[in-house]
């Protein structure tokens, strides 16, 4: 009993930055509940999300770096679960202050429901069972719908209600894979002894198929085909920092449950991988091509990136998963810069169809070099970091494939490098419209605040400084594996 | 100095690019001097270079190395990429060129008007990573500066082209970037295929490397990867090597461009405003020839060899396909387009030979088309700012009010379809010389080549008959005094043509430099 009470103390006190996010979602609540719907609240509301955030970000970073089994096994602290929360708090960082750069003046509940959010992805990179999976998943996924709906239009609601389907959909496929992981070993700690000899002793189709069950959790998350149908939608209805936010962090995530599970359950799935792959680039590119609208497009053109992602995961026992990190890390500036951009030209044009940026270098060239960094790091193109991405994820891929790998992962390696530059025809459409084009009515001549800008330079310069020097991430990832 | 001469090669213009950029909108006129003092100071460091380069002596010269990225693949070892620059005897013609071509279009880009900041800054870009490409001795900055020329050359004839720049622009660039993946594959593959012994000894773990001097030394390929000879790899099913030097024939062969590949020539040319026409001929088509010779056929020279009649035949095949499509076009620039698509076949067909004539040729045909294209585009250039127009039927017996632009004319024309004395025909008939004596290739496709030349003189003579002779017409809708060439078109229609007719009767200017080069590299890859 009292080992018990020790241990949960213990387990605790390794959680103190989940805590810390739950003590603000409290404190925000508070202020909801008692304060006045004035501006001023909410800029507290705002500043205190901040301050939580910082300060879950100086805890995150000071963990301890050893492997740390806590309440049971049901969650485990790894350096690289610690790893995944950094980027997650930078990635929530990064929105929260496009929210005050870009002048939301949001009610207080967003940030409760974002702050749920995040504490619900820091438990997700801990979970080590499938029950606080389950758990944590739902609770980002519920959150994120209400996210999704909570402006209230009426395409926000539409939006919100895809989300909500076919979220609850690809649960229930999860569900049904779990519940087949128990009925095969009789457990639901995946990484316990008797649920591994117990995979083992089965016959390896069984244990595909509950495999890829359980995935469509995670790959619903990443957006990936065949789980991508909400994108699009969402992306487009989703007021910008908040769908920023939705692009990127619960990718990381994702990405990084699926590697767990791959490497705990000894199973080769790697033509099951390929499917997901090259059907998320497919979909997502050649969907992207016709888009008229820009954040549409980036909804399109995020179910192929998940599968530029995924393709570390197909080389994941030698160096493709730290591939995928560092094209996380990328993504997160790459993503958010895009959005922040796409809000910047918003607040200038008045929409995100692309014809109205038609023209805007001749007004705004700092912004649209800044679009065109963007726009080359999602391509892929050197000098920027996005290259660096690619070459790593696809370098890992042949190096899987030289060292006695499948054929199918030799397709997957041609496919995705074609369909690189078939992607360069849609993400150069907003360079191609604010440079190439003329504008057809007089440009906006309003003037884009500075501190907008700088904010933009900052992540553009990260995107080109990551192609420079890619050891500020892979010296972490180093020390990792 | 002395010692970053390259570095300065690059990194002038990319800092002029910066300089135009931040000039304020009251002195944009300065934007065209900054662009032309760089360019002056770009050519006199390459003649210095030309100079001081040591033609006796075997590898690379004006080495620059520094340690740059470092790429961690984890359990595999990691990427080694190097900041290294050098010049042998291919790269330097190269390099010359692109310092005498850039002047000239520097020149020719007075005129632009439109948003000139902007021009020049792509401007310089462009020239900072064309010099880039050619004196990079590492495959992964080669291939930084090779795709970083996507995006100037995009919206240098995206935003200042003709009518259809638009659409011209994106099929250049979708085609090139196509080349370039495949490039990238070749790259992958080769990368991890070679290993940096003495480095890998010291650090303990894999140390992969795109250094090229390590590239080319089989004792450097880790056995059984799919550099190795003796390993027998398949990719697709095929051997690996072999599909690897055809996604590289036909990465390079998009850019040359070689027949099928050519699509976007055409189009990119005719969109494009002159000074970019002439880059675009004059240099850019030279790294699609050089890089094919120093990667493709270089690293992979068992391949080549037995596709030699391959290349060979795309080479014939762009000769004689150009050659009849340039017969039927009237507009003036696409004929000079399609013409250089024939003559580039001549550096495939040279190349292919594989003997000493062969390759010298090949190099030799790529400088000179590049001074000779320069003059052809910038003749047209000079058609179409009197009038607006470039249909070769609305213009008759202009030699009678421009007399020395005719003679001009006749020059380029003449360079253009070999004429001996001036440096069209050394290329050409070094390169046929090579084919016909090369044991790789069947009679029938260097004779096929010499009618492509019997076609170059039927439509560049008939062209000439046709605007420049007979009785003064020019077209009444085209109400325009034809004036003879202005000051700043003597200046380069003059230069080049002395440059054409020099290096028509002195050929040891660069064959001196190749020579030895080619040598060594017939000898590395005859093993």
């Amino acid at each position: 009993m009292l080992e018990q009470l020790a241990h949960i103390l213990t387990s605790t006190s390794t959680i103190s930055a989940e805590i810390c996010l739950v003590l603000g979602i409290v404190l925000l609540t508070t202020l909801a509940a008692f304060g006045k719907k004035t501006s001023a609240y909410r800029t507290a509301a705002w500043l205190l999300t901040l301050v939580v955030i910082l300060l879950a970000f100086a805890i995150v970073s000071q963990t301890d770096s050893a492997t740390l089994s806590i309440f049971n096994g049901l969650f485990e602290s790894t350096a690289l679960s610690t790893l995944g929360k950094e980027l997650t708090l930078i990635t929530t960082l990064i929105v929260i202050l496009h929210i005050k750069v870009m002048g939301y003046d949001l009610d207080t509940e967003y940030y409760i429901v974002l702050l749920t959010v995040v504490m619900g992805l820091l438990f997700l990179l801990m979970a080590n069972h499938f029950l606080s999976i389950f758990i944590a998943l739902e609770t980002v996924s519920i959150c994120s719908y209400i996210l999704v709906a909570m402006n209230g239009n009426k395409s926000n609601l539409e939006a919100g209600i895809k989300y909500l389907i076919f979220g609850g959909a690809s649960t229930a496929f999860m569900l049904f894979g779990m519940s087949l992981f128990f009925g095969i070993t009789g457990s639901m700690n995946f990484s316990s002894a008797a649920f591994q000899s117990q995979v083992l002793s089965n016959p390896s189709w069984a244990i595909l198929g509950a495999l890829g069950l359980t995935l469509a959790g995670p790959l619903f998350k990443l957006s990936a085909a065949p789980f991508h149908i909400w994108a699009p939608d969402v992306y487009e209805a989703t007021p910008t920092p908040l769908i920023s936010f939705l692009s990127v962090a619960p990718k990381i995530a994702a990405v990084f449950l699926i590697y767990k599970l791959l490497v705990q359950i000894p199973v080769d799935a790697g033509l099951l991988l390929s499917f997901v792959i090259l059907l998320s680039i497919l979909i997502g590119n050649f969907a992207a091509i016709s888009q008229t609208n820009a954040k549409r497009m980036l909804g399109y053109s995020g179910i192929a990136q998940a599968g530029f992602i995924l393709i570390g995961l197909l080389a994941f026992q030698s160096s493709g998963f730290q591939a995928s990190v560092f094209y996380l890390a990328v993504y997160v500036f790459m993503s958010t810069g895009s959005f922040l951009l796409l809000d910047m030209i918003e607040k200038q044009t008045g929409s995100n169809e692309f014809k109205t940026m038609a023209g805007l270098s001749q007004r705004f060239i700092f912004l649209s070099i800044l679009g065109l960094i963007f726009m080359i790091g999602l391509v892929g193109l050197p000098p920027s970091a996005g290259f660096t991405a690619k070459f790593l994820v696809f370098s890992s891929l042949y190096e899987q494939y030289a060292s006695g790998g499948e054929k199918i992962l030799l397709w997957v390696l041609a496919f995705g490098l074609i369909n690189t530059a078939v992607s360069i025809y849609y993400y150069l459409k907003i360079p191609y419209f604010m440079f190439l084009k003329k504008a057809e009515q007089p440009v906006n001549t309003g003037k884009i605040p500075l501190v907008q800008i700088v904010f933009l330079t900052i992540l553009g310069t990260l995107v080109l400084a990551l192609f420079f020097a890619p050891q500020w991430v892979q010296d972490t990832l180093q020390g990792i594996f | 100095m002395t010692a970053h001469l390259l570095s300065i090669l690059i990194f002038l213009p990319l800092a002029g690019a910066a300089a135009v950029l931040l000039l304020p909108e009251t002195a944009k006129k300065n934007a065209y001097r900054l662009t032309l003092v760089i360019s002056v100071i770009a050519l006199l460091i390459c003649l210095y270079l030309y100079s001081g380069f040591d033609k006796e002596a075997i590898g690379y010269q004006f080495l620059e190395q520094k340690d740059w990225i470092n790429l961690e693949l984890g359990s595999l070892g990691a990427i080694h990429i190097q900041y290294l620059l050098g010049l042998d005897g291919i790269s330097l013609p190269m390099v010359l060129l692109a310092g005498i071509v850039f002047l000239v279009a520097t020149i020719s880009s007075h005129s632009i008007a439109k948003r000139t900041k902007a021009y020049f800054s792509f401007y310089l870009l462009l020239m900072s990573s064309v010099f880039g490409c050619f004196v990079s001795l590492d495959f992964f900055l080669f291939f930084l500066f090779f795709e970083f020329m996507l995006l100037p050359m995009y919206f240098l004839i995206g935003i200042w082209g003709g009518e259809r720049r638009e659409y011209a622009a994106m099929k250049f660039i979708i085609y090139t970037l196509v080349g370039s993946v495949f490039i990238l594959i070749v790259m992958l593959a080769m990368g991890l295929s070679v290993t940096d012994n003495p480095l890998s000894t010291e650090l303990g773990k894999n140390i992969f490397s795109f250094d090229f001097r390590i590239l080319s030394d089989a004792s450097n390929y880790i056995s059984g990867s799919v550099l190795d000879a003796k390993a027998s790899n398949s990719l697709f099913g095929w051997p690996a090597k072999t599909v690897l030097f055809v996604l590289l024939l036909i990465g390079f062969g998009i850019k040359l461009p070689t027949v099928p590949f050519h699509t976007w020539l055409p189009d990119a040319h005719v969109e494009a405003p002159t000074a970019i026409s002439v880059v675009l001929a004059g240099i850019l088509l030279k790294v699609g020839g050089y890089a094919f010779l120093r990667i493709g056929i270089g690293f992979f020279p068992t391949e080549a060899f037995d596709m030699a009649y391959v290349i060979a035949g795309l080479g014939v095949l762009s000769i004689v396909f150009g050659a009849f499509n340039a017969l039927a076009q009237d507009d003036l620039k696409k004929l000079i387009a399609y013409s250089s698509v024939s003559h580039m076949g001549f550096v495939f067909l040279g190349f292919a030979a594989f003997n000493e004539q062969g390759i010298n040729g090949g190099i030799y045909q790529m400088f000179s088309h590049g001074i000779l294209s320069a003059m052809l585009f910038l003749i047209v250039g000079v058609v179409y700012d009197r009038t607006g127009n470039r249909l070769i039927q609305n213009y008759r017996g202009l030699a009678s009010k421009m007399p020395l632009f005719t003679g001009v004319v006749v020059i380029a024309f003449f360079g253009s379809l070999g004429l001996p004395g001036l440096s069209g025909f050394i290329g050409e008939f070094f390169s046929l010389l090579g084919a016909f004596n090369a044991p790789t290739l069947p009679l029938w496709l260097p004779s096929l080549a010499v009618l492509g030349i019997i076609l170059s003189a039927i439509y560049l003579l008939w062209a000439l008959q046709r605007m420049f002779f007979g009785e003064f017409w020019v077209n009444r809708s085209l109400q325009n005094e034809m004036t003879d060439l202005s000051q700043r078109e003597k200046i380069m229609l003059f230069g080049l043509a002395v440059l054409a007719i020099l290096f028509g009767v002195w050929p040891n200017l660069i064959f001196e430099v190749s020579h030895g080069a080619v040598d060594t590299f017939l000898s590395s890859t005859a093993k």
